[in-house]
């Protein structure tokens, strides 16, 4: 697994350089202004404003003075006129330049290695100056109210700059611009204006992205490029609670986001993600995926690559919570470690299609084996039920103790080797339960109490007994009932599967490892 | 004049691989020859100001024009007369003329993107002409309460062609009245900027057509769940609810998509595909998971149908293919020889390129569980009127020779249809134990599954017991405990439902089919006892 994290980070350099994000401009400027507060002055001043006030009461001025020349000197007075013009228009280029640089409803921004850039759309584009990564002095996350009732409180990026590294000149000009999206102590302001050491803190709503990848994106770029030194811990923590394991190749996949290119299933020769894996052929499809045998040419082996179409046409929400099924069983899956369990190498998201990249297990799933072999004879039951048991021993020892819920010999592949192996995790969770949607599991192999939707580990020990039961007879088991063999064959099995099968849970053979103790002995 | 166009190089380096790969796709499922050719494009009109305030300006401009030039001619009088009046005449045409051009924008849809005809109009999308689909962020909705105004007045749209309309409404009509409640559409983009477009602006074809362009070009994702809702209601040309609209209407709508689509094993169809040769043609995707997708389609003839796909995993068993189609084939039969007014008309069934679809009569309206979702639990009165309309259904169906047994009655599969609220039962669980058999897998929603029928071994009174389970889903607003008698009055309480409710409940949804009450005739007898009493 520790190979795989590394994997996962270079996979984190994008493709272009620069990302863009969308965001909400008018509302954050809304956000800045509702932010008044003693302690920390929202800093839109809107200089600009006063500059056309300004121009505005001196053209009222002008004008009436005009009049009054025109009244009592006559016609000459109105050649007063174009000497003030100039002024007056002096004034409002002003007041212009002033609004135009500061930034107002900024549209996207763009993080670049060297620093962070805001884009404004109206009434030209305009990109501001880049915020340096290396001015930044520290990068915070606050949960901040704001005073406005009608504009809500939200989670706020501060990212605090100091740009004492530059002429005054230049500093007035980023104090210009970024103005009204800043947030400043006003003492500090003012000393910083006139030492030279200006610094600011400048704000980035955070829920104002419209896509929550978006907002992953900027956390992990400040966290990337941002001087480690800088990063406080919130910044940190909440980059960890956005984080999941692999499936970055979601954010490129949505930079990309189009109609699909591929419409049916994969066929031979395919190759998924930029040539890394190639499709062998399809073998099977369950309830939800469709799976594949495939070739990692990096890692030169076989793999089979499970396959979820995302549902794209009901927008993001949809197909990211629809996502967020796959990505627990890959979170299910990279956590567990046992020979007996498919291991997950990798994942990634491609065309709105989910893969898990897990091991290729060459082999026969037990029902095929049976119906080739017929039922079989003790010994391989006995040799097989260990293993299985084993494999249940340690998911219910875990930590967290995993019940996987579908055991049946549909999911249990027998190598070549006669090894067992466990696949196909996607209904195991980790003890969470949702009655009212449609389930979809072997029913024949299902307990009772799962079936009502309190799964729990001994679920997982009916569902053993069951498939124990199909080893030896050849046929599934009746659904919700307790299992009786033959009396022929052994008298050990017999009352091993009875005490597995009983519909209540009280009476059920108690633990994996009880089991295989009892195995164990038979002969 | 086409503005900026952006070509995204990314993307442009994957089209010949697409390409090559659906030409050497001979022997796979083929879906779609989705050809779009370059000259296909769609032109909708949206008016940008209702005619009301249009007039008024119109007038005022006449009038401020009028006194300038009466200012003018009194100035110099040797040109008055005779100019004055002819220009006053141009103006009277050229203002409104060039007034009702300006505000009606005429958008061309294309699969190169959105466009607006005119450079008049370029500071509605921000100075661009045009903007490419890989623009496009995400599409909402502004200001609108319910899609069942705009709906509405849709309706009233297409009435007016064909009946005469009195004074009052004429004027109504021409002073467009309502506009601003009819909120707009919101298109942002990604390089930023918005383009706000009111949907009363827009003609009802040209509404479709812009739901159906986005659809078939535009990015799949940039929907926003409020205007799906709002697309299948224009599509459908029904709104789903009449009463309740606002907050509660909307978070139904996105607690119903998050169970409406899950990830599938197949590629389910867009929008713009056709089926059979054009006659069906797909216009959204309603509902998808796991191995079926239900879509919202019309036919030939311009009615809209739901249409069923499903794609049953088979491995290369020789032959199993072809068994599959023909069970489903033979289950279709027998559905559409089905005639009650209460189940939904199977319209056709047929299968192409390996999947089975299922073709079935369009109903507006909300789930029972969608009610109960925004509503509430309904009351002893209402779940007894339901009942009464449900049991026969139910005593219809395995009537039938054979009989018919439904093995899927839960909320999500009875509809109350607009207007009137009758109950509707628009699903089969049919199907689903036949794929079950087939795949070793239990499909269906486990509360309202007895246990003989998860045995395999369903029987009539598996059917009552599902049905007595949803009367306790509606009672309580909860669904019931699995394999178990159900009493709604534990929940609910014993003065929401009254004791013979209570026991009838109990009594249908016992878990050994012997002790349950199965004879349909009796329980319509005591549910019209009880509504008698309530």
């Amino acid at each position: 697994m520790k190979d795989l994290k590394t994997d996962q980070n270079a996979a984190l350099e994008p493709e272009k350089d620069r990302i863009s994000m969308v965001l909400n401009g008018v509302e954050w400027q809304e956000r800045v202004l509702a932010r008044g507060n003693k302690a920390e002055v929202s800093g839109h001043m809107q200089l600009g404003l006063y500059f056309f006030a300004v121009a505005l009461v001196s053209l009222v001025f002008l004008v009436s003075l005009l009049l009054l020349l025109f009244v009592t000197i006559g016609k000459t007075g109105i050649l007063a006129v174009f000497l003030l013009i100039p002024l007056f228009l002096v004034l409002v280029r002003a007041g212009r330049f002033y609004s135009e640089n500061s930034l107002s409803s900024p549209a996207n921004l763009l993080v670049e290695p060297t620093g962070l850039k805001i884009v404004v759309r109206e009434p030209v584009t305009r990109v501001s100056w880049p915020l340096l990564w290396k001015d930044m002095e520290s990068a915070e996350l606050v949960s901040y109210p704001s005073r406005n009732p009608r504009v809500q409180d939200g989670n706020y990026v501060f990212l605090h700059y100091d740009l004492s590294g530059y002429s005054r000149s230049k500093q007035m000009a980023y104090l210009l611009q970024f103005i009204s999206l800043a947030a400043f102590k006003r003492k500090s302001l003012l000393n910083g204006i006139l030492s030279g050491r200006l610094n600011f803190s400048f704000m980035i709503p955070l829920d104002l992205f419209t896509l929550e990848s978006d907002k992953d994106r900027l956390l992990s770029s400040i966290l990337r490029y941002g001087k480690p030194e800088a990063l406080s811990d919130s910044i940190k923590r909440a980059v960890e609670d956005h984080s999941e394991i692999g499936f970055t190749q979601l954010w490129l996949d949505d930079l990309h986001s189009f109609k699909r290119k591929r419409l049916h299933t994969l066929t031979g020769g395919t190759e998924l993600c930029g040539g890394r894996y190639r499709i062998e052929e399809p073998l099977s499809a369950g309830g939800q995926a469709q799976i594949y045998h495939g070739y990692d040419n990096e890692e030169n082996r076989d793999v089979a690559l499970k396959e979820f179409v995302l549902p794209v046409d009901a927008g993001h929400e949809v197909r990211d919570r629809s996502f967020a099924n796959v990505k627990n069983e890959a979170l299910m899956l990279a956590a567990l470690d046992h020979p007996g369990i498919v291991r997950l190498y990798d994942q990634f998201v491609e065309d709105h299609r989910a893969y898990l990249v897990l091991e290729f297990v060459d082999g026969k799933n037990l029902r095929r084996l049976v119906k080739e072999k017929g039922a079989l004879p003790i010994d391989s039951v006995k040799d097989f039920s260990l293993q299985i048991a084993r494999i249940l021993e340690y998911l219910h020892g875990l930590e967290s103790p995993v019940v996987h819920r579908d055991l049946s010999p549909d999911n249990l592949i027998c190598t070549e080797a006669g090894q067992i192996k466990l696949i196909d995790f996607n209904v195991a969770k980790l003890m969470e339960s949702d009655v009212t949607r449609t389930v979809v599991g072997k029913h024949a192999y299902m307990a009772p109490e799962q079936f009502r939707g309190y799964p729990c580990q001994a679920s997982d020990l009916y569902s053993l007994g069951c498939t124990i039961a199909f080893l030896m007879t050849g046929e599934d088991p009746t659904p919700l009932s307790r299992t009786e063999l033959a009396q022929d064959k052994s008298i050990e099995l017999k009352e091993l599967v009875f005490d597995l099968t009983a519909l209540k849970v009280e009476e059920r053979l108690g633990s994996a490892r009880e089991l295989i103790t009892r195995l164990e002995k038979i002969a | 004049m086409r503005g900026e166009l952006e070509v995204d190089k990314d993307r442009s380096d994957q089209v010949p691989e697409n390409r090559d790969e659906i030409q050497s796709q001979s022997q796979s499922q083929d879906l779609d020859a989705h050809q779009d050719s370059d000259l296909e494009y769609f032109e909708v009109s949206c008016r940008l100001i209702p005619l009301g305030p249009a007039l008024v300006m119109i007038l005022f401009c006449l009038l401020i024009s009028t006194f300038s030039w009466i200012v003018a001619s009194f100035i110099n009088q040797y040109l008055a007369g005779g100019i004055a009046a002819i220009s006053i005449v141009l103006q009277m045409f050229l203002i409104p003329i060039v007034f009702l051009h300006a505000t009606r924008m005429k958008i061309r849809l294309s699969r190169h993107g959105i466009e607006v005809v005119s450079s008049m109009h370029s500071s509605t999308m921000l100075r661009r002409l045009s903007r490419s689909w890989t623009d496009l962020h995400s599409v909402r909705l502004r200001r609108l309460k319910s899609p069942e105004i705009l709906v509405n007045r849709m309706a009233r749209q297409r009435e007016y062609r064909f009946r005469r309309s009195n004074m009052a409404e004429l004027i109504q009509r021409t002073l467009d009245r309502g506009w601003i409640n009819c909120g707009f559409l919101m298109f942002d983009f990604k390089s930023g900027g918005m383009a706000p477009f009111p949907l009363a602006g827009f003609s009802p074809e040209d509404l479709e057509t812009v739901f159906i362009a986005l659809a078939r070009w535009g990015d799949p994702m940039s929907l926003n769940p409020d205007v799906l809702a709002l697309k299948r209601n224009v599509l459908t040309g029904q709104a789903d609810m009449a009463e309740l609209g606002g907050a509660s209407f909307t978070r139904m709508w996105e607690e119903s998509l998050k169970s409406q689509f899950e990830v599938t094993n197949f590629v389910p169809l867009s929008a713009g595909q056709n089926l059979q040769d054009g006659k069906l043609k797909i216009l959204m995707l309603i509902a998808c998971g796991g191995m079926s997708s239900v879509y919202l389609a019309s036919r030939f003839d311009g009615s809209r149908v739901v249409v069923k796909e499903m794609r049953v995993p088979v491995d290369s068993e020789p032959g199993l293919a072809d068994r599959v189609h023909e069970m489903f084939s033979r289950e279709a039969n027998m559905l559409a020889r089905l005639d009650h007014p209460s189940i939904v008309h199977v319209l056709d069934y047929f299968v192409e390129r390996g999947r089975d679809y299922l073709v079935l009569e369009y109903v507006p309206g909300l789930t029972l569980r969608q009610h109960v979702r925004m509503a509430g639990p309904f009351s002893q009165a209402e779940t007894v009127k339901i009942a009464l309309d449900l049991f026969p259904i139910l005593s219809y169906l395995h009537g039938q020779e054979p009989p018919v047994l439904h093995r899927d009655l839960t909320p999500d599969n009875l509809i109350l249809r607009d207007p009137g609220r009758e109950l509707m039962l628009v699903d089969f669980g049919a199907a689903n134990e036949f794929v079950g058999n087939l795949t070793g897998t239990l499909i269906g929603k486990q509360c309202y599954i007895p246990p003989e029928q998860f045995r395999g071994r369903a029987e009539p009174a598996s059917d009552v017991y599902a049905a007595a389970a949803t009367l306790y889903f509606l009672l309580t607003g909860q669904d019931p405990e699995p394999i178990s008698a159900s009493s709604p009055a534990r929940v609910a309480g014993s003065d929401v439902v009254c004791g013979e409710l209570d026991e009838l409940v109990n009594l249908c949804t016992m878990e050994d089919s012997g002790e349950r009450l199965k004879d349909i005739e009796e329980i319509i007898e005591r549910l019209r006892r009880l509504e008698r009493k309530l």
